[in-house]
């Protein structure tokens, strides 16, 4: 009887080993399937062009070379999207920020007057729009065509941010502000020393979200602006991938600025793996860092959404 | 005891006082609503009420005021263009396809990473499964056009090497394949982060609950049968009335850089052809009659889904 359990255990134990090892095996070919595409790039930017055009390449450069990236280092285009890229991320990030979260302030007290009538004006326009084209005749009214603000005001505030934020102060014991108010704190005074440092996790959570998105963002590019100083770099790369023209135009700049000489064998697909891997390199840097926050952050907004 | 707290409570919500002593108390909570409010009136409600040009003929001289009314003719038009058809078919499409393959995946994939007994090792690929949801659709449209390449592309030569092919596909440049390459795609780019929700049901759940079963004798696949996936009901009721609110604006990002005059009639989805019709086109009072009519379904999509969601498991949005 006895030697029978046992037996049973002993299958089941080796059974779950078994599991185990078959487990970690997949989890580490699901890890290669993420990272190859990644990986893939890397190496083709630090390939040599001409040398990249004539063999696939598969998990080391053949030819190494640091070209392509002094290419994008040197290239004003690339820079100046780069500084535009980093502009309308920063700024917009703070402003975001800072607008949704006093918006969110005020409508986190629960008994204000009418508060159940703002809610319902906040709520509508979660389920409908005006859509694309009203949109676009609005940008246009307020003249924030080809105007770097149109990176900034259009996203200053997100009901569902705020409903986030809400859910956040709603956990902050109520006992600390009114600790505050009877010891002569005022309201702006409350929400900068308590509040505030209070839901920094909320806080740098949307401040990622909206950073992700704000770097990431092309469409308002590809329709609100139409000089090249306020191209990003997610423009840039729209326009080498969607056009050929692109490509022969950076072709011929290459030659203009003489890098015919210097870099001589430069080609347009190692480039542009180049400004893929140089747009990619700040977003990677910096989620693994502020991953416990946004863990918690999403699962306030799956059970409030 | 229930009465006494009440009591205590009472003074605070029943005192009334006169609508100006209490609004000035307030102020300053309503002016921070203000902004919010001031906000979405210019970036809401003023959009909303230039869906008028959707039952106009809109023309840049005379402006949406100016321009002539014509009734319902846009929303005619929808019902006789061919690329509106196509649009819908496709929209649907790819949703369904794209609902019913990560869905599945997602929910195994977040099962065998809870599984997974090494907490350094779990942590790690999480962390790299995170990475594709960063990336933006830009960068995505590099890496499948190189992956995918018929030339080059890893995918094709070991497709090829397996024996599985013959001859390199074009993933991107061919009708039938257009679905599945976007929808597996997709997956690819958020399967780790759609993970996030149901890891963090499943920190909840009531360790004796797994503790109680093992003694029972439960082994591994019971344990997640009948603990983890009925405590993931909720929360994947939750998330799929989100996806079918979702529909309707399926696939403008991999229409706009995927999209090609080879895979078009595959690859023309409902928000790409609102942009393709008012943007490259420029017929406004058309885009915006699709994209009204977008909305409505929508809303209403959402709806019903939250419906149906609270009849049969009892849980929903709202």
């Amino acid at each position: 009887m006895r030697g029978n359990t046992s037996s049973i255990k002993m299958t089941a134990t080796i059974n779950e080993k078994i599991f185990d090892v078959v487990n970690v095996f997949l989890m580490l070919i699901v890890g290669f399937i993420t990272l190859y595409p990644f990986w893939y790039c890397i190496v083709v930017s630090f390939n040599d062009g001409l040398d990249a055009t004539m063999a696939p390449l598969y998990f080391w450069p053949r030819k190494w070379t640091f070209d392509n990236y002094e290419f994008i280092v040197t290239n004003e285009r690339t820079l100046h999207a780069a500084m535009i890229s980093v502009l309308r991320t920063v700024i917009g990030v703070v402003t975001h920020v800072s607008f949704t979260g006093v918006v969110a302030y005020g409508l986190s007290k629960r008994w204000l007057m009418g508060r159940k009538y703002y809610m319902m004006f906040f709520m509508f326009t979660m389920y409908f729009g005006g859509g694309l084209i009203p949109t676009y005749l609005l940008i246009r009214a307020l003249g924030l065509i080809d105007n770097f603000l149109v990176y900034i005001i259009p996203s200053l505030f997100s009901v569902y941010d705020s409903i986030l934020i809400m859910a956040y102060y709603d956990s902050i014991p109520g006992a600390l502000e009114e600790a505050a108010r009877i010891d002569g704190a005022g309201h702006f005074k409350i929400f900068a020393r308590i509040i505030f440092p209070a839901s920094l996790p909320i806080f740098a959570t949307i401040a990622l979200f909206n950073g992700v998105g704000q770097w990431n963002a092309y469409f308002d590019t590809t329709i609100y602006t139409r000089s090249d100083k306020l191209l990003t770099l997610q423009a840039i790369m729209t326009k080498m991938i969607n056009s050929a023209e692109a490509l022969q135009e950076m072709n011929e700049q290459m030659a203009a600025s003489g890098a015919v000489d210097g870099f001589a064998t430069i080609k347009p697909i190692t480039i542009r793996m180049a400004t893929m891997i140089f747009t990619t390199v700040p977003i990677t840097l910096v989620y693994p860092f502020l991953q416990k926050y946004f863990v918690k952050g999403i699962m306030i907004g799956s059970v409030k959404g | 005891m229930r009465k006494k707290e009440l009591n205590i409570r009472a003074p605070r919500t029943v005192e009334k006082k006169p609508f100006w002593v209490r609004f000035k108390k307030e102020a300053v909570f309503h002016i921070m609503i203000w902004f919010g409010v001031a906000f979405l009136i210019v970036f809401a409600y003023i959009p909303m009420s230039g869906i008028i040009i959707a039952f106009k003929d809109y023309n840049f001289r005379s402006g949406i005021f100016g321009s002539p009314w014509v009734g319902l003719k846009h929303f005619r038009q929808l019902f006789q263009d061919f690329f509106m058809g196509n649009a819908v078919i496709n929209t649907v499409g790819i949703s369904v396809l794209s609902i019913g393959l990560s869905y599945p995946c997602t929910i195994i994939f977040t099962l065998l990473l809870n599984e997974l007994r090494n907490v350094k090792f779990k942590r790690v690929i999480q962390t790299v499964s995170y990475l594709p949801h960063f990336i933006s659709w830009a960068i995505m449209a590099v890496i499948l056009n190189s992956m995918l390449s018929p030339s080059e592309g890893i995918i094709n030569i070991v497709l090829q090497n397996l024996g599985f092919i013959d001859k390199p596909i074009a993933f991107l440049g061919r009708e039938d394949l257009y679905w599945i390459t976007v929808v597996v795609a997709s997956i690819w780019k958020s399967l780790g982060w759609n993970t996030i929700v149901y890891l963090a049901v499943i920190s909840g759940i009531d360790e004796s609950l797994y503790e109680a079963a093992k003694i029972d004798g439960a082994g591994r696949f019971a344990r997640m049968r009948y603990i983890t996936l009925p405590a993931l009901s909720g929360i994947i009721a939750i998330m799929l009335i989100l996806s079918v609110g979702g529909i309707a604006g399926t696939g403008f990002d991999t229409s706009f850089y995927l999209s090609n005059d080879l895979n078009y009639n595959r690859s023309n989805t409902l928000s790409y052809y609102v942009y393709t019709i008012g943007l490259r086109r420029a017929n406004f009072s058309y885009s915006t009659a699709i994209s009204f009519l977008l909305s409505v379904v929508s809303a209403t999509l959402m709806l019903t889904a939250n419906t149906i969601s609270n009849k049969l498991t009892g849980k929903g949005l709202f």
